[in-house]
Parts: C-alpha cells; structure tokens; sequence
C-alpha cells in the first residue's frame, strides 16, 4: 500500500525524535570535537527536515516518493537497531547521518510540488 | 497555561423562538456570547502554540550549549539555533497564526452580534462579519496552498457543509432580516474554519507533540545538570499517583534519575493527548455553534449547552496541563 502524507510527517518526526532523545548520553559520549559538531549537526539537519516538512506537506506520489519513503523507513530501523545494540558512538552517529540523507531525500521528492 | 473559570451564563441556557416575524434577539443574544467564549477558548489554545514555535531559540540554545559543556572532553562553544531552523520555525508559525487570527476575527464578528442583539444598538455587524469570511478565507486559503493549490475557498468533499448542520437554503425574507444575515453570514465563517481545523488536526497533533517532546528533552537535560530540582519532577509523579512520596535514602542515584526520566516521558505523553483532547473540543464547539446558527434561522428552540460541555472540556484540560518550566534566566 502506498504510504499517504501522514504516514511521512510521522516518519520525520520519528526520525528527528530518535535522535533528540538520545542526545544527552551521545554528548556525554562524545570523544572529540568532530563527533559533537557531528551529533550537533545531524540532529539540526533532521529538524529542519521535520520543520520544512510539516509547512510543505509531503503530498507528492509516484513510484520516487515511495522509495523515498521506505529508504527512510529502513534508515529508522537501522538508527534503531544501532541503539538497540548499543553499538560505538561512532556508529550511532553513522545511522543517524544515514537517516539524515535519507529523510531529506524524502523531503525534496515528496514536497516537489508544494 | 493558567485556569479559566468556565463561565457559567449561558449554561444550559435554553433559547427559544417564537416564529421568524421578531428579531431574533434574546436567542441571538445567547448564541453570540457562546460564540464569543468558543473563539476566545479555542484561539488561547492555538496562539500558544504560535507563541511556543515562534520563541524556542532562547531556551534552545541555553540548554544545547548546557549538554556540549558539560562534557570536558571537547571543546566548550555556544550552540546557538541555526539560522535555517530559526526561520522555518517562524515560517511554521504564521501559519499556525493564521488560524488563531482567523479565530479572533470570528470572536469580533459574534462580538457585533450580541452588541445588536442584546443592547439593540447599531454595530458593525455586516462588516465584522464580512471581516471574519475574509479572515476564514486567508486560513482556507493557506491550508489550500500547502495542499498542492487546491482552490482556496473549495471545502473538500470529505468535510462537512452548511447542510450537515441543518441550515436551509438563504430565502429572501432571511436576507431581510438583519441579524438572521449576519448569523448565516458568521456561520460561513464558523464553517470555513471548522473545517480548516478538522483538515489540520493531524498536523495540529504533530506539532504538539513536537513542541511537548522538545519541553521534556530540555527539562531532562536541566534535571540531569542540576538546574531542575528533581523533587519538583517528583512532586509532578506524587501528584499524578494522588500519593505523598519521599525519596527513601537508600536509593541509588542512577535508579532514581532514571525512574524520574520514565515519569517525564510518560507525563509529556499525557500531555500530547491533553492536547489533541482540547483541539478536538474547540472543533467540536465550532460545530455545536453551527448547530445553533441552523437552529436561529428556522425559528427553532436550541441550547448553547453543548458548546458549553465542549469549552468544560477545554477547560479542564488546561487546568490539568503541567505549567511549562520556567525559562533558564540569569545562566
């Protein structure tokens, strides 16, 4: 089934709330300046995403947007699994950056008509 | 978010109409003071959240700056909001704006028509109503552009019309009579909004629990650095569990800080859907005092208690609201 625009705001936001609410304990992780600006940089990349989202509404179909979407739904799970397993900061902050490019992928190909 | 007594006049008020010759006054009278409490009630709910999108930065970047300081590992800068963050919040909020203007413009309409109605005194009515359609039409008008440039004053089929709430066509004797025109006029608007605010209530929802969600990670990280005394979280738990806790000595710190952590999360999720609650209330207040509208024109008896239960509802719920902590002055 295709997902609507609900189903892809919801997704967004999901994706900038992982990553907000694991904030603390990353910082408090974090060994250098590149893994801060890092962890900084991603969680404000996913924000705005959400932010621009929720004005543009994601209303766009076809087979890109679908794509998109579940491209972004997998980079979900892998920020999941990542915390899950209790993996390095290194590699949380790698699915989080995955997730980053992949939501704003959905963004620019939902959002392409509004 | 503080308290407001319902107000209780128009309470269970029964108006009734004795045919269409008279005008329509003393049921004029009541529905327009519903009319008046419905706007107010639902505007506060959604100036608030314009209010709490539009000025985050402050709080955001205090407590950003908190988190990257406190750890001695790297370096200490300022986390200022980005500028691109900064301006699509703003954006967000005029738009959320203009609801809540669309609201106060409907609240001013219904103003001039208790003014006509109960002191039988010349208002602007056609002219507050008039402003009000076209406050209504802006907030149709902006949902419609970000629904990919749908006609901005076309209802969508899925979402109610002036039928569904039992209005009948306008006949001329209706347009003759001054009040009854600005009534359908004003229910017009009533709709338009009303409807506006069904098609947004997902988005409405969103919002909400973006803003509750950003609230709790910052008075996680103020709890977790000192600057939030955890027994004012813990005093929030006691409440909700109608207990009085203490804190035994022997619990360990970690299981402490945790417990009060879980207690956040679940009291931001009780206020998520106190939120949704009280946006459904107003919408359901809207469509009681459309109800009403239908009923005035045809010189029928109808009460302006259901907008009442719906504003009780909103009410309660914003006395039931946690107060958002205080801003981290001074630091």
């Amino acid at each position: 089934m295709e997902s609507s625009a609900e189903d892809r705001l919801a997704l967004l936001l999901r994706l900038y709330e992982t990553a907000r609410d694991r904030q603390d304990s990353d910082m408090a992780e974090a060994t250098s300046d590149e893994q801060a600006d890092a962890i900084e940089n991603n969680l404000d990349a996913l924000k705005l995403n959400y932010l621009q989202a929720e004005r543009a509404r994601l209303e766009a179909n076809g087979a890109a947007v679908e794509a998109a979407y579940q491209a972004a739904r997998a980079a979900a799970d892998d920020v999941d699994r990542a915390y899950r397993r209790g993996g390095a900061l290194a590699d949380r902050i790698r699915a989080v950056a995955g997730a980053v490019t992949a939501a704003s992928s959905l963004l620019a190909k939902a959002a392409a008509l509004a | 978010m503080s308290f407001r007594p319902v107000l209780g006049l128009a309470l269970g008020a029964m108006a009734v109409l004795h045919g269409c010759a008279a005008a329509p006054r003393a049921p004029a009278t009541a529905l327009a003071e519903a009319g008046i409490k419905a706007t107010g009630t639902f505007s506060a709910e959604v100036r608030e959240m314009e209010a709490q999108l539009s000025g985050a930065e402050v709080g955001e970047a205090f407590v950003a700056t908190l988190r990257r300081c406190s750890n001695a590992s790297i370096k200490c800068r300022e986390v200022p909001e980005s500028e691109a963050v900064k301006s699509e919040r703003e954006k967000l909020a005029d738009v959320v704006g203009l609801r809540a203007r669309a609201l106060d413009a409907l609240g001013a309409a219904y103003a001039a028509l208790q003014t006509e109605a109960a002191y039988d005194q010349g208002a602007d009515l056609s002219g507050a109503a008039g402003d009000a359609v076209k406050a209504a039409n802006a907030f149709a008008a902006e949902a419609a552009k970000l629904d990919n440039g749908a006609t901005p004053s076309a209802v969508p089929a899925t979402i109610a019309s002036l039928a569904d709430f039992g209005f009948g066509l306008l006949g001329e004797q209706l347009q003759r009579k001054r009040i009854l025109a600005a009534s359908r006029q004003i229910a017009q608007a009533t709709l338009l909004i009303r409807n506006g605010m069904v098609d947004e209530a997902a988005s409405f929802g969103r919002l909400s629990r973006f803003l509750i969600g950003e609230r709790t990670a910052a008075r996680m990280t103020l709890m977790k650095s000192g600057f939030l005394a955890r027994d004012d979280v813990m005093k929030e738990v006691a409440q909700q569990l109608n207990l009085n806790l203490t804190p035994p000595g022997n619990v360990s710190d970690a299981a402490y800080e945790m417990a009060l952590q879980a207690s956040l999360r679940e009291l931001s999720r009780q206020e998520v859907v106190a939120a949704q609650d009280r946006y459904q209330a107003g919408i359901a207040a809207l469509g009681a005092l459309l109800q009403s509208h239908a009923a005035l024109e045809k010189g029928k008896a109808f009460s302006i208690a259901d907008v009442d239960r719906f504003l009780t509802r909103l009410d309660a719920t914003l006395a039931d609201a946690p107060p958002p902590p205080p801003p981290p002055s001074g630091q």
